[in-house]
């Protein structure tokens, strides 16, 4: 069975970021050679900014922005309203867990942030989260330009 | 990134997946089983496995992703449990965590001490209190007084009446039950089911609050400190 590098290194890079979210993610000094498998160098130090956060920070907030970022901007493959129906009953009665999300549980159900705090038990600034992220992006890759020279 | 709001630099993250590789579709069984979150959460990518069954929860998760036959199935598996949840089932998910775990204890504990009290009750034989033996012949002339029959026993709050074929024997008769072979768990029943109640109130009211506002006076510890 022959892989494509590229939709290998894809699927890698997506996996993290669900195991990011469920908290089951390896540490990100661990996963920067596989998650830049086909050599996208940036797209590996994104997910890693995420996982570098979640050291630094608080890591419900970056599970949080990932939870509204894979629910309103990944596309669902088919059209599936009692994903988002359940999907909201069971944040609503606190019957489902972060623990317990998947990416595809997730794509496409559009929940707002009072949906997203609800999941995660807190509140948060998420801007103030993304700026943290998109920091210590910019970091690794200054590193990463230093290593290089 | 170019403002606040701005989520292109996130999104650009986001490009869907393709499907990779000849691995055949989950069965319905797996299915089940990742809507129910059953399987298993390895850190596994791209494995060539031999078991056709051995998913984990990302694996299955992907290939909904890119696998349209079973993104449907799902779908219409979801659809069925939307229109198929029965009202006590509602009603059950609708009740707040601690107010669930409080009923399912309550529910448990009866049983288990309704089905104790019953065993005691019918199984360990009642206490018995036997009669001084009430002499017979030449000891009683004929024609003169018999012995007083209304004797009062120990233990016993009214004097027990002999009954007439036995007068003239030593024979047991029932004393009164000690409390632990009396039905106690209605009184178990009669105190727990207002606090029951209580609880549901209790947990009604503090939902009527914003979650945002709630004062922790709304928690079962504060309930059971309150009522304990």
């Amino acid at each position: 069975m022959e892989y494509d590098p590229i939709a290998l290194s894809h699927q890698i890079r997506l996996a993290y970021a669900e195991h990011l979210m469920r908290c089951t993610d390896l540490p990100p000094s661990e996963m920067e050679e596989l998650l830049s498998l086909d050599g996208d160098l940036d797209a590996a130090r994104r997910w890693l900014a995420f996982g570098y956060a979640k050291h630094r920070y608080d890591p419900d907030h970056v599970r949080g922005l990932l939870v509204y970022l894979f629910s309103n901007y990944y596309p669902s493959l088919v059209d599936d309203p009692a994903k988002g129906t359940l999907l909201r009953r069971a944040i609503e009665r606190k019957t489902i867990k972060l623990s317990e999300v998947t990416i595809e549980k997730i794509s496409g159900t559009r929940l707002d942030w009072a949906e997203v705090f609800q999941l995660v038990g807190k509140e948060f600034n998420p801007t103030r989260v993304k700026e943290r992220i998109v920091a210590i992006y910019e970091e690794l890759k200054g590193a990463g330009h230093e290593r290089s020279r | 990134m170019n403002g606040p709001g701005d989520w292109s630099w996130f999104r650009e993250l986001l490009t869907p997946l393709q499907r990779l590789g000849e691995r055949p579709c989950p069965s319905r069984a797996i299915l089940s089983m990742y809507v129910r979150g059953q399987l298993r959460d390895l850190w596994r990518v791209g494995a060539h496995l031999l078991n056709p069954d051995d998913w984990t929860l990302t694996e299955v998760s992907q290939h909904l992703l890119t696998c349209p036959a079973c993104a449907r199935q799902l779908a219409l598996m979801r659809r069925r449990e939307l229109e198929h949840t029965s009202v006590w089932r509602e009603l059950w998910e609708s009740l707040p965590g601690a107010l669930r775990a409080h009923f399912a204890a309550y529910a448990l504990a009866l049983l288990a001490l309704v089905i104790v009290n019953a065993l005691l009750v019918t199984l360990v034989p009642a206490p018995t209190v036997a009669l001084p033996c009430v002499p017979v012949g030449p000891a009683h002339p004929f024609g003169s007084e018999m012995p007083d029959r209304d004797l009062k026993l120990d233990g016993l709050n009214k004097p027990a009446k002999l009954p007439q074929s036995l007068s003239n024997e030593c024979a047991p008769v029932p004393a009164p039950r000690p409390p632990w072979q009396t039905w106690w768990s209605v009184w178990i029943l009669l105190l727990w089911t207002p606090l029951l109640g209580l609880h549901l109130v209790w947990e009604w009211l503090g939902g009527t609050i914003p979650a945002q506002r709630r004062p922790a006076a709304t928690s079962l510890a504060s309930f059971v400190s309150f009522f304990l």
